[in-house]
């Protein structure tokens, strides 16, 4: 076949769907790529005609589940075990210069060798790390990590002894969370919620800040200046969930298709206006409609639970409230569009498509049609994206360019080529499309659409702040918030409403929101300490959120940011009511390593003396409001011990509350920082 | 009938003296049995405060004196020390700024005081008494005093002002007062114990505000002693064990200047306010006066200071409640576990 001339021309090609294409109609040599060929027909015209973008797809989709199912599955992590410890040594010499030591003991170094690092540990307060250098007999020479400060030294000197050597170190914060996290992270577990362009635009614009994946947004939308609405035929696990769902079952239902092309093809225009114009007057409504929130909370709610209910314990499975219904059912309606035809949702309702359609006006690259066209009409009705006109010209704004009209076109006429390198293009001499024409009543359905569309932006941003969190209101409701949230107004403004810190949370401690704040607090992140305690060695929700609604704390930071505060409720209380004795509360703070909970004793009875009788009163636990970060593992205990349990409570006695001054929320700077002036402003002297 | 009047009168006789013996015997018996131990309790005012002796002994009588005799020091003590007296020698020595042939005692305590001074490098003063008369005189008008007043106040304020020989006391400088409030019940329950023990006490327990326990309970258990909750006035922090040990608490709710327990009647002789870390300091200590100094000194010192001026003073021990309500106490603390 002659390459025509204009070929030479064009600037650059994106035919990636030839090595594929049938080469003739001649009787067929049995060659690997044949086999290939018929494998790929079994599974499907669309497979065949365009494998490199069912690769991407496959490859994306699992990474989404990946992400999703195995990084943000919390429970790989397991606390450090704590070593082995030699105890009873003795200082036999220490030189202050280089830090060298020796130390010795009775039983000699057993199971120490020159070589491993251990810890020198002083009543349990290490002093720091050491290289085991030598052993000699019963003596042991170490040397430091790293040059000892005047501290360590002055340790060494004055401490008491008996020395240990501990293997891990002793009193350690735990982190095994955030390190389990970090180690599975290799791509971040948002990355397809950052590239959502929706996502970052209407949180920047309803938060009225910057919000940083706008930068990726940013990177997405140039990518798609090459491949018009590529995201959605190549990376959106949504559209690929919605491919394998038609393939399933929309082909085999005929009852509900619709035909033609109506009103409908424009309705994501609209909803893109909506949503915008909502975030405008401050709500976020994205993530009720925008692709990626709707398949990650959509799995969420339906997938997590089965996880959780399969690889651990059903009974560890948080029940359902309102707010997850309707999640649900709006997420297996977008599935269920696939019954009016294929893709029905990312042709004509979805915003984030939308947002790329806009962005297709802006296209660098172009799929042309020749005059070789002999009008089979394969490539229309393969397209998967009703992309392709009944004359065979594009739709530009739906086109993804994934190739498959090329793949399946028998003569070779669809090219995809840059857009200033005009071929020959085929004659337009063909039946009307269908479409609303842009006369008087496309007119009319613009106006109306986009009458709708705004009016119905305003009336959702209105009736949520009418019926809404009332912030200002004193007796309005305070959910905790994970911590290092932004302020709640924030808060509430840039929430996308993923549901992706749920997945990471460790025991579902974060747990949807119903109706509580009215429309505006649906399916944010809320503390259920009733359910379980925020990991003290944890820091996932941050690290996992894509629009910095909760801010990505190191873990030093997170461990000192106030959630809420613990507040004993001294009538329930069974030590403080003098119902019966009991600490968990306190030994449980203890054991996560915050002290938040001291004792009091309480209730003692004193003799004619006034000295107190043996064996009177409770200890009680008292809260330290300077230590208490509101994490609610001690709410968790009381309410699972004294409430599930035993049946003596209804409700916890200790319950972590929010509201001012019980919460530390920052939109910038360090939690570290906040603490250290605040211990400054206590100080004498100042 | 002469033989049987003659038998039946020996019978008799033998019969009369075998009942005599069984019940002088019985008596006897009963007399030579222990009695047992009972509690003796008596309550005075002293020094500013309600002083309670308990006396375990088995004979009421000796109790009783040994209870006298202990209450007749106290009252020498308040006699010498109270500076709620105008004549004690005390309020002698602040009037005149100088004392000849001060009691013995009160140059025990004056000496104390200053090597405690010096220990502490002013942290416990027994010179704040300027400062407190400020605060004092401010709180009845129900305000707080001005900072150039309680700069001028705080110039007076210096241990170094006092002089000490056994012969005569002296203050040097215009304004020089002391108070003896830190030390002077920890003393006076020293001294009253010295009393009961002279008296063959054994088993005794004084309550001056200070805890002076003098052996334990009879049945060998120790006393249990509460220590007051800053923060909750009908709660303890802890229970601790006494066993010839004593008990001192500071705390910042004891006499307050200001609702928000950031000024009250203990001093930081070096800034003239109240030190804003710690809520109470109890200190156990071998004896009272260790014990009622230590607990002021820590307190002004702060926890770190603090815990360190204990750990170098063998034989005491500390519990800290600060402000926000954390507690620390050194290993040794006899806590009711």
């Amino acid at each position: 076949m002659n390459e025509p001339p204009q070929r030479k021309r064009s600037g650059f090609r994106l035919d990636h769907f030839l090595p594929f294409q049938r080469t003739s109609s001649k009787p067929q040599q049995k060659t690997v790529a044949t086999s290939v060929r018929k494998l790929l027909r079994r599974i499907g015209p669309t497979m065949l005609s365009s494998p490199v973008r069912r690769v991407v797809q496959t490859f994306c989709f699992l990474l989404f589940a990946w992400l999703f199912f195995y990084v943000c599955w919390p429970y790989h992590a397991k606390p450090q075990a704590v070593g082995s410890i030699q105890e009873g040594w003795r200082i036999a010499e220490f030189d202050q210069n280089s830090g060298g030591l020796s130390l010795e003991r009775e039983d000699g170094a057993k199971d120490l060798h020159a070589g491993q690092k251990r810890f020198l540990v002083d009543q349990g307060a290490a002093v720091g790390r050491f290289n085991i250098t030598a052993i000699e007999g019963k003596r042991v020479r170490l040397m430091p990590d790293a040059p000892l400060s005047a501290k360590q030294i002055d340790q060494m000197l004055f401490g008491a002894g008996p020395w240990a050597l501990h293997e891990t170190e002793p009193g350690k914060w735990p982190s095994h969370y955030t390190d389990d996290l970090a180690r599975k992270e290799i791509v971040p577990a948002e990355t397809f919620l950052i590239i959502d362009p929706l996502v970052s635009l209407s949180t920047a614009i309803a938060a009225r800040s910057w919000v940083w994946s706008l930068v990726c947004a940013g990177i997405i939308l140039a990518v798609c200046v090459l491949i018009p609405r590529g995201f959605c035929g190549y990376l959106c696990p949504l559209g690929t969930l919605i491919d394998l769902f038609d393939w399933a079952i929309g082909r085999r239902v005929t009852r509900f298709r619709v035909a033609k092309d109506g009103w409908w093809v424009h309705i994501k225009y609209y909803l893109l206006l909506a949503v915008l114009i909502a975030a405008f007057g401050g709500v976020l409504i994205s993530g009720y409609v925008a692709a990626i929130p709707v398949i990650t909370r959509g799995l969420l709610f339906i997938g997590e639970p089965l996880q959780s209910g399969f690889a651990r314990e059903w009974h560890l499975v948080p029940s359902m409230n309102a707010g997850h219904v309707v999640s649900i059912l709006l997420f297996l309606g977008v599935l269920a569009l696939g019954l009016l035809k294929p893709r029905f949702w990312c042709k004509y309702v979805c915003p984030s498509g939308a947002v790329f359609s806009v962005a297709n006006l802006f296209r660098v690259s172009e799929r042309k049609v020749e005059s070789s066209c002999i009008n089979c009409n394969k490539c229309v009705t393969i397209c998967p994206f009703d992309a392709i006109k009944p004359d065979f010209t594009t739709r530009v704004t739906d086109c993804t360019l994934c190739q498959t009209c090329g793949g399946v076109c028998p003569t070779h006429s669809i090219k995809f080529v840059d857009r200033w390198h005009v071929m020959d293009l085929k004659a337009v001499n063909d039946p009307p499309t269908g479409e609303t024409a842009l006369g008087r009543r496309g007119f009319m359905s613009l106006i109306t659409g986009s009458g709708i569309g705004v009016a119905g932006g305003g009336a959702i941003a209105a009736t949520t702040k009418l019926w809404g969190a009332n912030l200002d209101d004193p007796n309005a409701f305070h959910p905790v918030r994970p911590p290092g949230s932004v302020p709640e107004p924030a808060f509430l403004d840039m929430c996308i409403r993923c549901g992706e810190c749920f997945k990471a949370c460790p025991n579902n401690v974060l747990q949807a929101e119903g109706f509580e704040q009215g429309l505006e607090g649906l399916w944010a992140p809320m503390v259920k300490a009733d359910w379980a305690g925020c990991e003290s060695s944890c820091n996932a929700c941050g690290q996992v959120c894509p629009t910095g609604a909760i801010r990505a704390l190191p873990l030093a930071e997170k461990k000192v940011a106030r959630m809420g505060l613990a507040i004993v409720d001294q009538h329930a209380c069974l030590p403080h009511a003098n119902r019966e004795a009991c600490q968990l509360c306190v030994d449980e703070c203890h054991a996560a390593g915050y002290h938040a909970i001291e004792f009091v004793q309480v209730h003692t009875e004193v003799d004619a003396a006034g000295q107190p009788i043996e064996g009177t009163g409770h200890l009680a636990p008292v809260v330290l409001t300077d230590k208490c970060v509101g994490c609610g593992i001690c709410q968790t205990r009381c309410y699972g011990i004294n409430g599930l349990e035993k049946n003596l409570l209804k409700q916890s006695a200790i319950i972590i509350k929010a509201g001012e001054g019980r919460e530390d929320r920052l939109m910038t700077g360090s939690y570290l920082k906040l603490r250290e002036a605040e211990a400054l402003r206590s100080k004498p002297g100042s | 009938m002469n033989t049987d009047s003659a038998s039946l009168n020996r019978r008799r006789f033998l019969m009369g003296t075998a009942g005599a013996c069984a019940v002088l015997g019985t008596g006897g018996w009963l007399w030579s049995r222990e009695r047992p131990w009972q509690v003796f309790r008596r309550t005075s005012h002293a020094l500013g405060s309600s002083i309670t002796m308990s006396v375990w002994h088995r004979d009421e009588a000796a109790a009783e004196a040994a209870l006298d005799a202990a209450f007749a020091e106290l009252d020498l003590v308040e006699s010498l020390m109270s500076i709620y007296r105008p004549e004690s020698q005390l309020s002698r020595l602040n009037q005149n700024a100088a004392l000849d042939d001060p009691h013995p005692h009160l140059v025990t305590v004056l000496e104390y005081a200053m090597a405690m001074a010096k220990e502490t490098n002013g942290a416990l003063d027994v010179t704040v008494q300027p400062l407190w008369e400020l605060y004092h005189n401010a709180k009845k008008q129900n305000r707080l005093p001005s900072e150039a007043e309680v700069i001028q106040a705080r110039a007076l304020v210096d241990w170094r002002r006092v002089k000490i020989t056994p012969s005569r006391l002296q203050l040097d400088g215009a304004g020089t007062a002391i108070t003896l409030n830190g030390i002077a019940q920890g003393f006076a329950a020293d001294a009253a114990m010295a009393v009961l023990r002279r008296a063959g006490v054994a088993h005794a327990l004084i309550d001056a505000g200070e805890m002076n326990a003098l052996g334990g309970k009879p049945d060998g258990a120790a006393f249990t002693v509460g220590i007051q909750h800053p923060r909750h006035a009908d709660a303890f922090v802890s229970m601790a064990k006494l066993q010839d040990r004593c008990l001192a608490t500071s705390g910042d709710y004891e006499t307050r200047f200001s609702e928000d327990f950031v000024h009250h009647h203990l001093f930081d002789p070096r800034t003239g306010h109240s030190p804003t870390e710690l809520a109470s300091v109890s200190i156990v200590a071998p004896t009272a006066m260790a014990a009622d100094a230590l607990s002021t000194a820590v307190f002004v010192l702060g926890i770190e200071r603090g815990m360190g001026l204990v750990r170098h003073t063998p034989g005491t021990d500390a519990l800290l409640v600060s402000k926000s309500g954390r507690i620390t106490a050194t290993e040794g603390f006899p806590l009711n576990a």
